[in-house]
This record gives structure tokens, C-alpha cells and sequence, in this order.
């Protein structure tokens, strides 16, 4: 008689392996890693003297923190999380330990100093994932973690060694990124003002715009997305109902500001969303599994965006809805099932139209009273007349409180401007005094609302900015009839 | 002796009860404020879990815990007001906080769990136990916070008019690195107490694993 054996499932095994897949990763990020080197790289290297070094800088920069985001985890997977030799190696096999480091590389500025990116690839792997248990276990991705570290504890240092732009940008566009260039900007903007000194808006869709090091070209995304949907690596849903969210809700901004069809475009093609959208919202370990689930999560990821965008003094949305709803994926996946029941999907759909309602009718009447209303910031705190010259004591809100400034006026014209006290970040505060940016202000005093702040100390210039030109306008309707 | 290092290592307030976050998290941004801070709520503590000790016997249970906080809010307004008067800068530092120890839970917690059941002696050595290791606890987290938030440390600048010379000293030489001001901010404080939460339980039962 034949023996027979008893055997446990699985019997069928898929050929998409945790390894293959961050294989399949690797390779769509490969054209945008060589894009890169040619934005950063060779175009400053042929129309500004870099050197080769400079040339081969990029590449160093993405080569670094895949290294060591490896090595850390293969430390803290053997010593934290107690690995034997043979599991650490199956471990480290699936772990994607490369992946974050690959990730932050290309989601930072090209200025931040080497220290601080080993720092924030320890940093992402540690906080981002091995605190949790390793890979599998983190609720938030770990490039975003990251990032975020970076971006909150060196800001002021990665603008003060030039920031987002690469050394052919400096020299010639004289914006800061998109986004943060819509920030500073009075009201919604124009063509003129949003996307005229990047060139045009095909130059946002190939990605020759000033933006961090690998975010910028949305065509290679599309690309990659459509490679690692086809191998079956990514949940496509996400990242089409994420830039389809944030593609309606700015077209009807848009429409109801009287700008056409560029906006939402122009909206859509910045601030790194598409990376955003089809690499880091769809990381497998922190994005929904059930099919609805997906639908809501990349729907909340663009409302999040628009609101964060539009309402808050910082121009990146992608980055803090992606950890916003990285918290909220348990969540979302136990909504996703109870969706399959018919009326409770009518009511998630009924209650997601209600919110972009909300969100449309706040920043529309957010945007339109801006221009006609007070500043509520703005503070006359004193106010006196000497001769022909008017001296204004005046307070407006900046990053750390108020900054009060002593504005003297004389026939229309600011003839002093002397800050009294302020309470910025002296990181940020030492930018703008770098920048001789008070000078700058009543050198420009007759073209203020088109003039740009400083970057990497957006908020403290922007108020300065906006505190004389306050004062003007308090001047105006008091002494010039 | 066994009631004091209890307090500082079986039942730290911070790192393993996890009381008295509030104000722990809000002052630790300077070296100087933990270890002063630190001060306060052991003298109050070991006062209130003196008093509660003594009165034990006569408090009905129904209106234990009014009774408690009155007499933990005595002794802050008394703390209050000593330091307004003899120490200006550090009740000007201290602000809202100060005034916060009457619901330092802490407190409350060691009048109800261990004062108002337990005599008069092992009541005053708890107090000074569970002070002692909010004290560490505090100072810990400041140290690293300040050093590498602000890249000082400071032994003496608020209370310098009471000993008469400033202390604060720059830790590291000039680099990009530090400081790093996000650790000064709230959220900085949160990681900090986090990872140090962490390693000292990590600590704490690797000790009971080779005892074993």
C-alpha cells in the first residue's frame, strides 16, 4: 500500500517574494535616480562650473543612506531584536532594509550636509521601524520618519548650505520651490506668478523644477507606477484616487478663483506628489489591504493634502498626510470591509462628499477675504508724528510670536525700518539677516506683494513682508488725501 | 533602604508608572529646572505622605481623596509662596507648573496607594524614594534634551541670585549637527522620554532575567 502524508498548506506559492518585490522597487526607481543625476549632476556640471566631483554628487547622495540604512538595521536586527545568524539572514532578506535609505535620499533637498543625512537614515530606521519590532511591525514608513527628522531639526541648516535649489537653478530661477513660492504669494496667484518662472507647465511634468532630489519628474513616476502595477507590487488605488482627490478639489478651487485648467495641473505636478502618491502611500507594510480601505486611505491622503496646502503656513502636504494617515490605516481597513455592505459605502461616499464641501467652502472663503479684510495679525502698536515723518510702532505675528518693528515713514516712503524685538528661531532669523532681507524690503517697498521671502525662513520673512505692508496701507488711508 | 531604591527603580514615577508626564515632559528643557522642579515635588511629597500618615486613622474613606488634595494644595500654596519670595527667578521659570504640582498625580497617588495605608516612617522614606527617582527621572531627560537641544547645560543660571554665580557651560564645539532644536520642542520630549522609557525597562528586566 502507498503511504500517504499529510501535509499543511500553502501548496501554491506566488512568485512576487518579498525580495523580488523591492527588486521590482529598486528598478522603477532606477530611471529617476538617473534623472536625477542629470538634473543635479550634469546640468550644473555643463552650464555652471561644479567639477566632477560636484557631477557625481548626486550619486553619492542616493548611495549613502541605502548603506546605511542596511547596516543599522542588520545592528538592530541582531541586537535589539535578537536575531539568530540564520533567521537575521532570512530577516534581512525581506526586510527592504534598503528601501528607506533609497527613499529619503530622493525626498531630500540636495544641500543637506552628509552628517545630517546619515543622521536621518539612523534616525528612519531606528525610530521609523526598529522600535516597532522590525519590518512588518512599524505603523508609519520609515523614509517619511525620516524625513519628517530632518526636515524639523535641520530646516534652518539645510537652507543656510543653499537649500532645495541645485547650483544651475541659483542661477537661473531666483524662486524658491513652487509650493512654497504659492505660500508667500498674496490670495490664490496667477499664471504669471505660480508657474511663469519655472518656464511652463511642461517643465513641471518632465521635472526640471527646483524640488528635492529625486520628486520632481511626475513622467518617470507614471512610468514606475505603471511597471510596479503590472508586476503587481503596488495597490494602484491609492495613488489615483490620492492625485484624482487633489485634481478635483483644486479644479473647483480653481474654477470658482476664475483659473482654468492649468491650476489644478499646476497644483497636482508640485510638491513631490506623484513620488508621494505611487512610492511612499503605497508602502506595503503602512497602506490599507482591503480594496475599499484603499479607495478611502488615497481619498483622505488628497483631502489631508489640500488642507494642509492651502491652510497651513507650510507648503508641503504630502509628507504629513501620508504620516497622518499611515495612523489611521487600521482604521480605514476596518471601514473598507463594512463598505461592502451597501448602504454603509453610501454613507462613507455621502460623508467624503460632505467633507470636500467643507474643505472647498473654508479655504474658498479663507482665499477671498484675505484680500479685503484686516490682518487680524497685525498690530498699530504706537503712532507718531514728528514733522513730515510718521513713526509707526507695529507688531505682526511670525514664526515664534510677534516680531515688533519701528517703521518711519516719510511722504509715502519708508525711511526706517528697525526691528525691536522678535522671537524667531535664531536658526531661521540668522537667514533672513544673511539676506539683508530688511534692506531688501524698503528697497522694494513699491512692488512688495510680488517680492519673494527668504527661503528656508519662509514665515519669519513673510511676516516682515507683510508688516510694512500693513504699514503702508495704514499710512495710505490716514495721511495721503 | 529598600523603600527608597523601590522608588527609583521598581516603581520609578516617569519611566515606569508613568506619573506626573505633564509638567515632566513641559520643564525639562533646561538641567536646571528638572533638579529644581525635582526639589519641589519630593518636599511636597514627603510632607503630604507625612501628614496623610498622621491623619490616616481619622479620615473616613467616603471623603478620603477632597481631604488629600486639600492638603496637598496647602503645601503648594505654601511652596508657592516661600519661593515667590525668597526665589523670584525660579517661581517666574516655574510659572504654570508650580501651581500644577497640586495635581501631580504622583502625589495624589502615593497619598492614596501608600500614605494613608502604611505607617509614619515608611511613609516619609517612600515620599523621599519615589522623589528621588522623579528627580533622576527629570534630570536624565533634561540633560539630554538640553545638551543636545540647545548644546548648553546649565547648573545655575536661575537660582544664581540665591548661590551668587551662573554656571552654564557649551558642551560641544560648533557643528551642523547639534543642536537640534526640534528635541526643545514637545514633540522632542515625547521621543526623548520614549526611547529612554525603552532602554530603562529594557535594562530593568534584563536584570530580573540573570537573577533568575
Amino acid at each position: 500500500m502507498k503511504a500517504y502524508h499529510s501535509q499543511i498548506g500553502p501548496f501554491q506559492r506566488s512568485k512576487n517574494k518579498t525580495s523580488s518585490m523591492m527588486f521590482h522597487v529598486v528598478l522603477a526607481l532606477l530611471p529617476i535616480i538617473i534623472f536625477s543625476f542629470y538634473k543635479n549632476g550634469i546640468v550644473p556640471y555643463i552650464h555652471h562650473n561644479v567639477g566632477i566631483f560636484g557631477m557625481f554628487y548626486p550619486l553619492l547622495f542616493i548611495a549613502i543612506p541605502p548603506v546605511i540604512t542596511f547596516t543599522t538595521e542588520w545592528v538592530g536586527a541582531y541586537f535589539f531584536l535578537r536575531k539568530k545568524s540564520d533567521n537575521l539572514k532570512e530577516y534581512m532578506k525581506n526586510s527592504y532594509a534598503i528601501l528607506p535609505g533609497l527613499f529619503l535620499a530622493l525626498i531630500l533637498p540636495i544641500h543637506t550636509p552628509i552628517s545630517i543625512l546619515i543622521l536621518g537614515s539612523i534616525i528612519a530606521t531606528v525610530i521609523g521601524k526598529l522600535v516597532y519590532g522590525g519590518f512588518g511591525n512599524n505603523i508609519f514608513n520609515p523614509a517619511l520618519v525620516g524625513r519628517l527628522f530632518v526636515i524639523t531639526a535641520y530646516a534652518g541648516v539645510i537652507a543656510s548650505h543653499g537649500g532645495y535649489l541645485n547650483p544651475y537653478e541659483v542661477d537661473t530661477i531666483s524662486k524658491a520651490t513652487p509650493l512654497s513660492n504659492a505660500l508667500s504669494i498674496e490670495g490664490i496667484g496667477t499664471y504669471e506668478i505660480l508657474v511663469k518662472p519655472y518656464g511652463s507647465l511642461w517643465n513641471f511634468f518632465i521635472g526640471m523644477i527646483p524640488g528635492t532630489v529625486g520628486e520632481t519628474s511626475a513622467l518617470l513616476c507614471i512610468v514606475g507606477f505603471l511597471y510596479l502595477t503590472w508586476k503587481r507590487v503596488i495597490k494602484w488605488r491609492i495613488p489615483v484616487f490620492y492625485i484624482g482627490t487633489v485634481f478635483f478639489l483644486t479644479t473647483v478651487i480653481g474654477l470658482s478663483n476664475g483659473l482654468s485648467i492649468w491650476y489644478p495641473i499646476f497644483q497636482i505636478l508640485s510638491g513631490g506628489l506623484f513620488f508621494g502618491a505611487i512610492f511612499m502611500a503605497t508602502d506595503p507594510v503602512t497602506s490599507p489591504v482591503t480594496k475599499n480601505g484603499q479607495i478611502i486611505y488615497g481619498t483622505g491622503l488628497g483631502i489631508l493634502t489640500v488642507i494642509f496646502r492651502y491652510l497651513t503656513s507650510y507648503p508641503e502636504g504630502v509628507l504629513t498626510s501620508i504620516l497622518t494617515m499611515n495612523m489611521l490605516v487600521f482604521i480605514v481597513d476596518r471601514l473598507g470591509m463594512q463598505c461592502k455592505k451597501r448602504e454603509n459605502g453610501l454613507i462613507t461616499i455621502a460623508v467624503i462628499l460632505i467633507l470636500f464641501g467643507i474643505v472647498v467652502y473654508t479655504i474658498n472663503t479663507r482665499y477671498t477675504n484675505s484680500g479685503e479684510t484686516v490682518d487680524p495679525n497685525f498690530v498699530l502698536l504706537e503712532e507718531r508724528q514728528i514733522g513730515n515723518q510718521v513713526i509707526y510702532t507695529v507688531s505682526e505675528k511670525g514664526n515664534g510670536g510677534p516680531i515688533a518693528c519701528e517703521v518711519t515713514i516719510r511722504d509715502g516712503n519708508i525711511i526706517k525700518l528697525q526691528v525691536l524685538e522678535h522671537n524667531e528661531t535664531p536658526n531661521y532669523y540668522a537667514l533672513v539677516e544673511k539676506e539683508d532681507y530688511i534692506n531688501i524690503l524698503m528697497k522694494e517697498q513699491k512692488k512688495l506683494p510680488e517680492l519673494d521671502t527668504v527661503s528656508g525662513a519662509t514665515i519669519s520673512s513673510n511676516a516682515l513682508k507683510k508688516l510694512v505692508i500693513n504699514t503702508l496701507q495704514e499710512y495710505e488711508e490716514h495721511y495721503e488725501k | 533602604m529598600k523603600t527608597i531604591q523601590n522608588g527609583i527603580i521598581k516603581e520609578n514615577p516617569v519611566f515606569v508608572l508613568l506619573l506626573g508626564l505633564c509638567s515632566t515632559l513641559a520643564i525639562t528643557t533646561k538641567f536646571e529646572n528638572a533638579y529644581l522642579m525635582g526639589i519641589c515635588v519630593t518636599i511636597v511629597l514627603i510632607v503630604s505622605n507625612l501628614i496623610v500618615s498622621c491623619i490616616r486613622k481619622w479620615i473616613p474613606e467616603s471623603v478620603k481623596t477632597p481631604v488629600y488634595i486639600l492638603i496637598i494644595a496647602t503645601l503648594v500654596t505654601i511652596m508657592e509662596l516661600l519661593l515667590h519670595s525668597y526665589a523670584r527667578d525660579v517661581y517666574q521659570v516655574f510659572g504654570i507648573y508650580l501651581p500644577l504640582i497640586v495635581v501631580n498625580c504622583i502625589i495624589l497617588g502615593r497619598a492614596l496607594a501608600v500614605a494613608s495605608k502604611t505607617s509614619v516612617c515608611k511613609s516619609i522614606l517612600d515620599g523621599f524614594g519615589i522623589g528621588l527617582g522623579y528627580t533622576i527621572a527629570l534630570m536624565i531627560i533634561a540633560c539630554i534634551r538640553e545638551v543636545l537641544g540647545s548644546n548648553t547645560i546649565t547648573f545655575m543660571d536661575s537660582i544664581s541670585t540665591i548661590t551668587g554665580y551662573r554656571a552654564i557651560y557649551r558642551v560641544f564645539p560648533e557643528n551642523e549637527l547639534i543642536p537640534i532644536s526640534f528635541l526643545i520642542s514637545p514633540a522632542g520630549a515625547f521621543l526623548t522620554l520614549g526611547l529612554l522609557m525603552a532602554i530603562f525597562n529594557a535594562i530593568r528586566k534584563g536584570g530580573k532575567h540573570e537573577s533568575h
